[in-house]
């Protein structure tokens, strides 16, 4: 039993699939109308810009209704107890009101459905850990709160909450091992043997059949693990990490034990990835892997500078332009099984939206280096145009 | 599922033949791994650190031997740039028309970025245009937007808007050029809105006389933005005015609003729901002075009210 109808996920997977089939005329619209036939989805139709919009608006009216009922109960809050039970009633209630629409309404992943959800889990378990004591070690309560959470992910399969799943796992294997004398050291590899494990994890089971309510959560976990990875043997994370924690800290991060085997490990695991994603053709590992080898290229600048940032950001710039350039001629035709010419599953529109955005950060930077001035970005946001991906 | 299980899955449906259940094996077991956009986006990435490092460069090295070289350098990397795309420039056409080089929209990426870059350079080095500082934007506003059209590139299209709107700043208020800290003089306020509408009906013209189609979407996003911005922070920033401003964005929200139906764009709906929104909440905590439960009560009825009206238009 769970949150949403299993069996038309299972067939919104099949009818996407079958429609990528039908866009490269390997059947006709006919055979795929039949399909869609064969295998129903109920679920409401939805996009993009409106989630974003009934995210938000859900979250200002479950918050209005939240400081309303505290606010009359007021009173009785002066015991504790009544608060967190308040809590876990309320995210309760939130939670009731979750699953009723998505019955009534048929939602699936459509805005109000993501937002009460992560309301009604979060009201939960910060009532549920109210009603432990308050000078217990954050991994204590990092623990009892990941059950609760998982239990959302399991019911939900939400993306958000194995998003907060993740981050909890990680926030809690860190607070643990700072509680032994050895765990400072020792951390980084913990977090390394995790983020491995659970990316081979995700990897077993994203394809199988009886696991495919939790298929994007399974991909997601892939990208998440994939990225503390890499985070967790990096030289500098590590090295400023250790400087965080220190209890009287120098004017300068000290170096750290094992510096040797980190320098290896930030250059040797991005070129592992590289490897392994080459060999397998898997797209998570090929793109972490390019991240990590910025990483690894920024790293390396900001310990051993040999010429000015600018520099190295015109040299880099150059020699990415120029290999971009080499392997999109030398992919024209196809070469051990990539190619550079687009497919179905390409992320098109998102991505020149993200190319608009990055061109109006770069101009108004130019503009605005020559005195000072900045104009013309307010409206965006920053397009992320300084990512060395 | 993989692909291959949804396969036997069809086949096993007796949704698909026996035929076409090879075919698509066969397709599916040569199918080519495409890194068309991972490659792109590391052509993309690799611009904008070239242009952001040498942007820098010119300016710390500037007395230095080599300087002029690098500046002449710079100057023959960006004429190659106009040149090269201009080579493949696709034909010249009120239609969708590409470069047919793959490189072709890069390069003239590359020789815009670089434009400014020199641009701004020589204003600084040999003060060009003296203290006309409004033609340092507005000579690139107008390049942009020309070589937008010429060369059907959509990434110039939002740097010549970018550029334009900068001089509206420029020209009005040179030394305080600062988004938020500029709408509050008026002369900035109102050149934005007349900008914006400007713009704005310059997009509807060209889309009636179906020029260039898929350019409308991104000149009006970013007209529209600037004018709603522009009517909201009206709205804040000159209480003597605050109705005018009220009714002009209220009329704006709802052009949106019936523009986005009309068009079936969701994101013109999701702009005049979330600034109509800001307008109307700080109208009513401004006149209203609502205690706590009332606050709260707001967010409810708003809350729940916006939700329901956007569930409604979620198929515009």
């Amino acid at each position: 039993m769970k949150a949403y109808n299993e069996t038309w996920v299972r067939n919104k997977h099949i009818t996407e699939q079958a429609a990528r089939w039908q866009r490269q005329g390997l059947f006709d619209e006919a055979k795929m109308q039949q399909i869609r036939e064969n295998y129903p989805v109920g679920f409401h139709e939805s996009n993009g810009f409106i989630e974003i919009g009934l995210f938000v608006f859900s979250i200002v009216a479950v918050s209005g209704g939240y400081f309303l009922l505290a606010t009359l109960l007021s009173k009785l809050f002066e015991v504790d107890l009544f608060y967190h039970f308040f809590n876990i009633g309320f995210g309760s209630a939130i939670g009731f009101l979750a699953g009723h629409l998505i019955n009534s309404r048929k939602h699936y992943r459509a805005g109000i459905d993501n937002a009460l959800i992560i309301a009604a889990v979060a009201l939960v378990i910060v009532g549920v850990i109210g009603l432990f004591p308050n000078n217990m070690p954050l991994w204590q309560y990092c623990f009892i709160g990941l059950p609760m959470i998982l239990l959302g992910v399991w019911y939900y399969s939400d993306l958000l909450l194995t998003l907060v799943a993740f981050g909890t796992l990680t926030v809690a294997l860190f607070d643990f091992m700072l509680e032994f004398s050895f765990g400072k050291q020792l951390l980084p590899f913990v977090l390394m043997g995790v983020s491995a494990g659970l990316y081979v994890l995700a990897r077993l089971y994203e394809d199988r059949d009886e696991l495919v309510y939790w298929r994007d959560n399974f991909i997601l976990l892939e990208w998440l693990s994939l990225s503390l990875l890499l985070i967790s043997c990096n030289y500098y994370a590590v090295r400023e990490l250790n400087y965080w924690m220190m209890d009287r800290r120098p004017a300068e991060a000290p170096e750290i034990t094992w510096a040797g085997l980190f320098w290896t490990l930030t250059i040797a695991v991005p070129v592992l990835l590289f490897y392994l994603g080459f060999r397998q053709k898997e797209r998570p590992l090929l793109i972490m892997s390019a991240i990590g080898w910025g990483l690894a290229l920024a790293t390396w600048r900001y310990f051993h500078p040999l010429f000015s940032l600018e520099v190295y950001l015109a040299v880099n710039g150059l020699s990415l332009i120029l290999v971009a350039v080499f392997l999109i001629r030398y992919l024209r035709v196809p070469r051990a099984g990539f190619t550079d010419r687009p497919d179905e599953d390409s992320p098109n529109q998102f991505l020149i939206n993200a190319e608009l955005l990055a061109s109006v950060q770069a101009t108004s930077g130019h503009l605005g280096s020559k005195d000072g001035m900045r104009f013309g970005e307010g409206d965006f946001g920053g397009g992320g145009s300084g990512d060395r991906y | 599922m993989s692909p291959k299980r949804v396969l036997q899955e069809l086949a096993d449906q007796h949704l698909l033949d026996e035929q076409q259940r090879v075919v698509i094996q066969s397709v599916e077991e040569q199918k080519l791994f495409s890194v068309h956009w991972e490659l792109r986006s590391l052509l993309y990435a690799g611009i904008l650190l070239f242009t952001t490092g040498t942007g820098w460069l010119i300016y710390r090295y500037i007395d230095q031997i080599g300087h002029n070289l690098l500046i002449l350098a710079l100057a023959v990397v960006c004429a190659a740039c106009f040149a090269f795309a201009t080579r493949f420039k696709g034909p010249l056409s009120t239609a969708h028309s590409p470069s047919r080089s793959p490189f072709g929209d890069y390069a003239l990426l590359l020789g815009c970025l670089l434009f400014l870059t020199l641009e701004g350079y020589l204003q600084y080095q040999y003060n060009l245009f003296g203290t006309r500082y409004g033609l340092v934007t507005f000579l690139p506003a107008i390049l942009f937007l020309t070589l937008a059209y010429l060369f059907d590139h959509r990434g110039v299209l939002a740097m010549g808007l970018t550029a334009l709107i900068s001089w509206i700043g420029v020209t009005v208020r040179p030394l305080e050029f600062y988004f938020r800290g500029n709408l509050k003089d008026m002369t900035v306020l109102l050149s934005a809105i007349a900008l914006s509408l400007v713009l704005m009906a310059g997009a509807l013209v060209l889309d009636r006389q179906r020029i260039k189609r898929h350019f409308t979407i991104t000149t009006l996003t970013f007209a529209g933005n600037l004018l709603l911005v522009a009517l909201v922070a009206g709205l804040f920033n000159f209480k003597e005015q605050d109705l005018l401003f009220a009714v002009a964005l209220a009329v704006a929200c709802v052009a949106f609003d019936w523009y986005a139906r009309k068009e079936h764009s969701f994101l013109f709906l999701l702009m005049s729901t979330f600034y109509g929104y800001i307008g109307v909440t700080y109208l009513v905590f401004h006149y209203l002075h609502l205690r706590d439960e009332a606050t709260y009560l707001y967010w409810i009825v708003t809350g729940i009210g916006i939700t329901a009206y956007l569930s409604r238009s979620r198929k515009v």
